[in-house]
């Protein structure tokens, strides 16, 4: 059934919009491991994430700065909450692609919400990239 | 404070998605209690997932999705075989039409499928964790938060447990209802500030789907899931089934519940 429907709206989607690029891995993981760092020197910050730290619209923003690959597997797993093995079989990849989607996705995800969230001064200074 | 052993960022996932076993599991969270760097790594990939599912609305259907589907074939029509051949087929696309048309329905009954107990208390867990979830009233009163429950109509008496030996201490309740049923709703916070969540509701545990694993103590038998980075552990009392959440290591919730599972009285006569 997502493997038909997906298919649909890649199609759908390309001829609307420009494939959004994601960062390079390189730069993913240092942008992902500086704000880890950040928060290690300066304490969580956003574990229970304050309510008004981001809205809705900005998670789905976020989200929609994912290549649609990615966004497609991070919404089957961690919205539908498919099993890695569902959502492969649905995006007809390898298991391993869905775990490396999913692992780029979220690291992606937390970089732009704590960006948002030190935005709203929900962070310190000491935790700034 | 740095961890002598190697980091465990890449299992990290693994264990937010339930993938690791017993073993692996216990490994990577005995690390993570002491290692701030991976438990940063833990919290930082754990919001990412959580802001999706709190924050994220199911994509709607595209109202134009049946001609969409039509537009692409004639075009695959006109590409492959020629005009003549897609009139030919013109029965044939509207078949496909129709199962275009079924095939939505049904996404739509999956999208708008009822949630099962151990994903909607997983659910709880993870707003009340976020701060997503209030509590209706807040109280450290056992007794006060049990008439709490009977005042708003919940229909089973409760059982606040007292965890206070085991240094949890009650934060409040909250009355949730599916539509289904009511749930009582109550959350502890333990010393080192980790979440224990309690629900009661009249129900039976055969009624759930098939657990990780069964666990029987003394007169009971203990339902055990795993959803992501949470144990859920369901027993039966009496007409009530009972449930404890929590993302401490999975063996403590089970000994919790061994230790406060109680049969109900008998009635009276």
């Amino acid at each position: 059934l997502f493997t038909i429907l997906y298919s649909i709206f890649v199609n759908r989607y390309r001829k609307e919009r420009r494939e959004p690029k994601l960062l390079s891995v390189e730069e993913l993981e240092a942008r992902f491991d500086g704000a880890v760092r950040g928060e290690v020197r300066g304490g969580p910050v956003t574990e229970p994430a304050p309510r008004d730290a981001w809205t809705d619209s900005e998670v789905e923003a976020a989200l929609s700065e994912l290549p649609e690959d990615f966004r497609a597997t991070v919404l089957l797993v961690d919205v539908e909450e498919m099993t890695y093995e569902e959502a492969a079989a649905a995006l007809d990849c390898a298991v391993g692609t869905v775990r490396s989607r999913l692992s780029r996705a979220r690291k992606h995800l937390y970089v732009a919400l704590r960006e948002t969230a030190r935005r709203r001064g929900y962070l310190k200074d000491a935790g700034r990239e | 404070m740095r961890s002598e052993s190697p980091h465990v960022r890449d299992e990290i996932e693994e264990l937010l998605d339930g993938r690791l076993d017993d073993a692996a599991r216990q490994r990577v969270e005995t690390h993570l209690a002491r290692c701030e760097e991976c438990e940063s790594v833990r919290r930082a990939l754990l919001l990412g997932r959580e802001s999706l599912r709190t924050g994220v609305r199911h994509e709607s259907m595209p109202e134009d999705l049946t001609a969409a589907v039509i537009a692409v074939l004639d075009r695959e029509d006109r590409r492959s075989e020629g005009p003549r051949a897609a009139a030919q087929n013109r029965r044939l696309r509207l078949y496909i039409a129709a199962a275009a048309a079924v095939v939505l329905v049904a996404l739509a009954v999956f999208l708008t499928r009822p949630r099962d107990l151990p994903a909607l208390v997983a659910e709880n867990y993870s707003e009340f964790r976020a701060g997503r979830l209030p509590l209706d009233l807040e109280t450290a009163d056992a007794v006060a938060l049990e008439r709490f429950f009977a005042d708003r109509g919940v229909r089973f008496r409760t059982r606040v447990l007292d965890l206070a030996m085991m240094r949890y201490q009650l934060l409040g309740g909250a009355v949730l209802d599916d539509g289904a049923r009511k749930r009582a709703f109550f959350v502890y916070r333990g010393e080192d500030g980790r979440l224990l969540a309690c629900q009661m509701y009249e129900g039976r545990v055969s009624d759930l789907r098939a657990p990780k694993t069964v666990r029987r103590h003394g007169d009971f038998t203990f339902l055990v899931f795993r959803a992501n980075d949470q144990t859920q552990v369901f027993w039966q009392e009496g007409d009530v089934v009972c449930v404890l959440t929590s993302d401490i290591p999975s063996e403590e919730v089970v000994q919790l519940a061994f230790a406060k599972a109680m049969q109900p009285p008998a009635p009276p006569g």
